[in-house]
């Protein structure tokens, strides 16, 4: 029979890694990858290909070396403290992402291309309500949401791809001015904010079922390699957005993967605008994210404090703070990757080093 | 003057009982004071030595009083009394046990056993058995008599299928496990049978396939069963709001079915079902959203025939939930997704309309929810009247006075016609409840909100169980065969191929259906 036991299986941790890839890269690759590197979109994001492995690599050698020793027994305090913070920054930064695609969505209380004034907040409050529910789950139930959510978020892409191949023009992939090695290696490093999800794996191996098995670094090869297949997956996928919307239109649509869907057109006319439909699938691409931040929050804080729920709401206080502050989504976007680049990136190698040693 | 009863917290008395049968009948005659229906009646054997006093207790109508007359009274009083002492040893007669003579020799009851406390002859009196006390012995028999009130089998009212057996269970406790019984001939199908309620002592069994079903489910089945106290359990339905581990979630965690097939279907899934007294429903242990959705004719269909069904429901389903909250939202808020054409009937059909859609939409909700009520509490061919001035007179004058458009009507019959295609009415009703949540959503926040409120219910389900079994198997199970899960989900698969038991049965026993020969299909 299934017991309460805060354990995992191999399916839903997986599922709970690849999800907040997916959602994260989906969302932002298209756009930044065809702003950032021009006219050398392909060469970048193989670039950027090659140090998500070297990245993955390495979190896997830190997982290797750290093999079986659980995170929190030799704690610090002041890492959980930095997790805490890292995914505040996170759900702060998925909240103006979230807003966008609620602009998008063209959801009631959208003032032309904007959602601004006091209408921002009630707007975003019920899907922050939504996650806020989603992210005090306990783990199991956790992965079991997950499991549950991981095929739905496909739909729109299945549907693009099937319906929109005709329009791929690889002569629109090379449009737009070609930046310099050193800038596109940099770029590379700013995107590879969108691929923190991964670090989780480290942190989440107490909770998988029978984690102590021989085989243990196989099961752990097997789940990077997944990884590495929905990077790859993702990847992919941004080209092909590219190749439909063209260089240029992606270096200009900040929201290209739900804007794209607005050409999604039903045989026979069935419906017009399937984009507005496709945006469900959107939108729950923005609840993983940030039910996903909340939920390592509440994680983390869980090892620094028995009060949670109080800490939550502070956190939850300060994240609606500082969205709010957020000029737009574009300035919210280069900080982020910045910081990604200089802080965040160097913090995931870091952090489980320290945890474990 | 009367003896004074006392009864301890657990509204039990202690009181033994007593060698001196006037104590007895004292006490009785305080139990059961002001009992109208009680029969008490002291008969005297005739004995050389001494004459033996013998005391009777039933109630009338819960016992069957030919039987007393046949198995006690008739026996003792003129058999026993007409035997010819001289030929059959009166010195040893007289020697003998005449407790052991009545239970032994002289009834010809079968079902009858000994008692030594006054609260179990009072229960077993309550439950229409027949107590004997006899002077000079401090303990009593007690004969099984009951013949209590009951209708007989009917066909199922509320799980109606074209194909399959047509009887149900009613409220008598021990038809139901008669009928289980009848479909399981296996010893390894066990009755555990308790009593719950201080005042109403309703019996109840856990019935289980003792090679099948996990011990640890049934240990939590009869911890959460003696973790309460309670006045008295009415119906099994009042068990399950008990036994529900999340009391304020609108989806049942627990399955009723009155059909005895279905019951018989899931004890060979290794699930329990518990039997409860004075029920025509059975509770069946634990439930999972598939099983809701599975009725009994989808296995005696052909496999196409029950899955096609099966998809039905689902679209059913999704109906009868998001239908009226996706033309609220759609026409308020997002009128450019349908098609010219569409757009242009439902523009021409709410053109002399003075309420808004959603109060449209709702105020036909509510109507067709207060004519469902009506129509419940009507006797059968008056309920049938209260639809038809309903559905169509009304619906009809309301278009026409132009307090709704045609198209509202059509919504919110199909989503009425959705929610009757749920096979279990509990679930159903749930259904119909989340519509007005979903329409609300809706109302405030377009197709965003039906997101929202349809997400929200996601995590509610995701975080479901039903004793110890996640509420969205097989869609959230962790690590499971994907192909014994499924085997019964939107597709039921041809019965030779289901090969393996559910994840209910214990692992090591899953096995179902082998083919003669010993291979599998």
């Amino acid at each position: 029979m299934f017991s309460n036991n805060n354990k995992i299986s191999q399916k839903q941790f997986v599922r709970m890694v690849l999800l907040p890839i997916f959602a994260n890269l989906i969302f932002v690759l298209p756009h930044l990858s065809a702003k950032m590197y021009g006219k050398s979109v392909l060469l970048g994001l193989a670039l950027f290909l090659v140090l998500a492995c070297l990245y993955m690599g390495l979190l896997f050698g830190i997982n290797y070396l750290c093999t079986m020793k659980t995170m929190e027994q030799k704690s610090k305090k002041i890492v959980y403290v930095i997790q805490v913070v890292r995914h505040m920054i996170r759900f702060a930064f998925y909240l103006s992402l979230s807003s966008m695609v609620l602009v998008e969505a063209q959801v009631p209380y959208v003032t032309g291309t904007r959602l601004d004034g006091g209408w921002k907040i009630f707007v975003v409050l019920p899907l922050i309500c939504i996650a806020v529910y989603g992210s005090f789950l306990s783990v199991e139930k956790y992965g079991r949401l997950f499991e549950i959510c991981f095929w739905f978020t496909f739909i729109p892409f299945v549907l693009l791809v099937l319906l929109g191949y005709k329009e791929v023009d690889f002569g629109m992939f090379f449009a737009g001015e070609q930046p310099s090695f050193w800038w596109m290696l940099l770029y590379s490093c700013g995107l590879l904010v969108f691929l923190t999800p991964v670090e989780q794996i480290l942190y989440l191996i107490p909770v998988l079922k029978q984690n102590k098995e021989k085989n243990y670094i196989k099961k752990m090869g097997t789940i990077f390699g997944k990884t590495w297949v929905m990077l790859v997956f993702c990847v992919v996928l941004s080209l092909f957005m590219i190749g439909i919307y063209g260089n240029c239109g992606a270096q200009e649509e900040p929201m290209l993967t739900v804007d794209l869907m607005r050409y999604i057109k039903l045989p026979f006319g069935v419906l017009e605008r399937m984009d507005i439909w496709m945006i469900w699938f959107m939108m729950l691409g923005c609840f993983i994210l940030l039910c996903c931040s909340l939920f390592y929050c509440r994680y983390f804080l869980g090892f620094l404090t028995s009060k949670t729920k109080l800490a939550m709401g502070i956190v939850l206080a300060i994240c609606c703070f500082v969205f709010l502050s957020l000029q737009s989504y574009e300035n919210s976007l280069c900080i982020y990757c910045a910081y990604g680049a200089l802080v965040d990136i160097p913090l995931s190698i870091l952090l489980p080093l320290i945890c474990a040693y | 003057m009367m003896k004074q009863i006392e009864y301890n917290e657990k509204n039990n008395m202690e009181y033994p009982i007593y060698k001196n049968l006037d104590y007895n009948m004292d006490l009785l005659e305080g139990i059961f004071n002001q009992w109208g229906d009680i029969v008490k009646k002291k008969f005297t054997l005739l004995r050389k030595e001494k004459n033996i006093n013998i005391y009777i207790v039933y109630i009338d109508g819960l016992t069957d009083n030919e039987m007393v007359e046949r198995t006690i009274t008739h026996p003792l009083m003129y058999e026993w009394n007409n035997l010819n002492w001289e030929e059959l040893g009166q010195e040893k007669l007289l020697q003998e046990d005449v407790f052991d003579r009545i239970l032994h020799v002289q009834t010809e009851a079968v079902d009858i056993i000994e008692n030594t406390s006054m609260q179990g002859a009072v229960s077993a009196i309550l439950k229409g058995d027949t107590a004997i006390f006899v002077d000079g012995y401090e303990k009593c028999l007690i004969l099984s008599t009951k013949k209590l009130p009951t209708r007989g089998v009917a066909v199922p009212e509320k799980e109606a299928g074209l194909r399959g057996p047509k009887d149900s269970f009613n409220e008598n406790f021990r038809i139901n496990t008669a009928l289980l019984r009848r479909r399981i001939k296996d010893p390894k199908l066990k009755l555990e049978q308790g009593e719950i309620g201080q005042r109403s002592r309703t019996v109840y069994g856990l019935m289980y396939m003792e090679d099948l079903a996990y011990p640890s489910l049934l240990e939590n089945i009869k911890k959460k069963l003696s973790s309460f106290e309670i006045d008295g359990i009415l119906d099994a339905s009042m068990l399950v709001h008990l036994l529900e581990d999340k009391w304020y979630s609108p989806f049942p965690q627990i399955q009723t079915t009155e059909r005895p097939d279905k019951a018989a279907s899931a004890l060979l899934e290794g699930r329990v079902v518990l039997v409860v007294d004075n029920s025509p429903e059975v509770l069946i242990l634990p439930a999972t959203l598939n099983s809701f959705f599975q009725a009994s004719d989808d296995y005696y269909n052909r496999f196409i025939v029950g899955s096609f069904a099966r998809i039905l429901r689902l679209i059913a389903a999704g109906l009868a939930i998001l239908l009226p909250g996706l033309y609220i939202a759609i026409t308020c808020y997002y009128p450019q997704v349908l098609p010219a054409n569409f757009l242009l009937a439902i523009v021409a059909a709410r053109s002399n309309i003075t309420f808004p859609i959603v109060g449209e939409v709702l105020l036909m909700e509510l109507l067709f929810e207060l004519l469902r009520e009506a129509g419940i509490r009507l006797p059968g061919k008056m309920g049938n009247t209260i639809g038809v001035v309903g559905g169509l007179i009304v619906g009809q004058a309301a278009v026409e006075a132009s307090l709704v458009s045609t198209i509202v009507v059509i919504v919110v019959a199909l989503t009425a016609i959705a929610s009757f295609a749920i096979p279990n009415e509990e679930f159903a009703s749930t259904f119909r409840l989340l519509k007005f949540f979903v329409i609300l959503m809706a109302s405030i926040w377009g197709l965003y909100g039906i997101f929202i409120g349809v997400l929200a219910l996601v995590i509610h389900l995701a975080s479901l169980e039903s004793f110890g079994i996640p509420y969205m198997m097989p869609l959230s199970a962790g690590s499971i065969d994907y192909e014994i899960e499924f085997q019964d989900y939107l597709i039921r698969k041809p019965i030779f191929s289901m090969i393996y038991r559910p994840l209910y049965t214990k692992r090591d026993n899953r096995k179902r259906f082998k083919k003669k020969g010993g291979n599998n299909v």
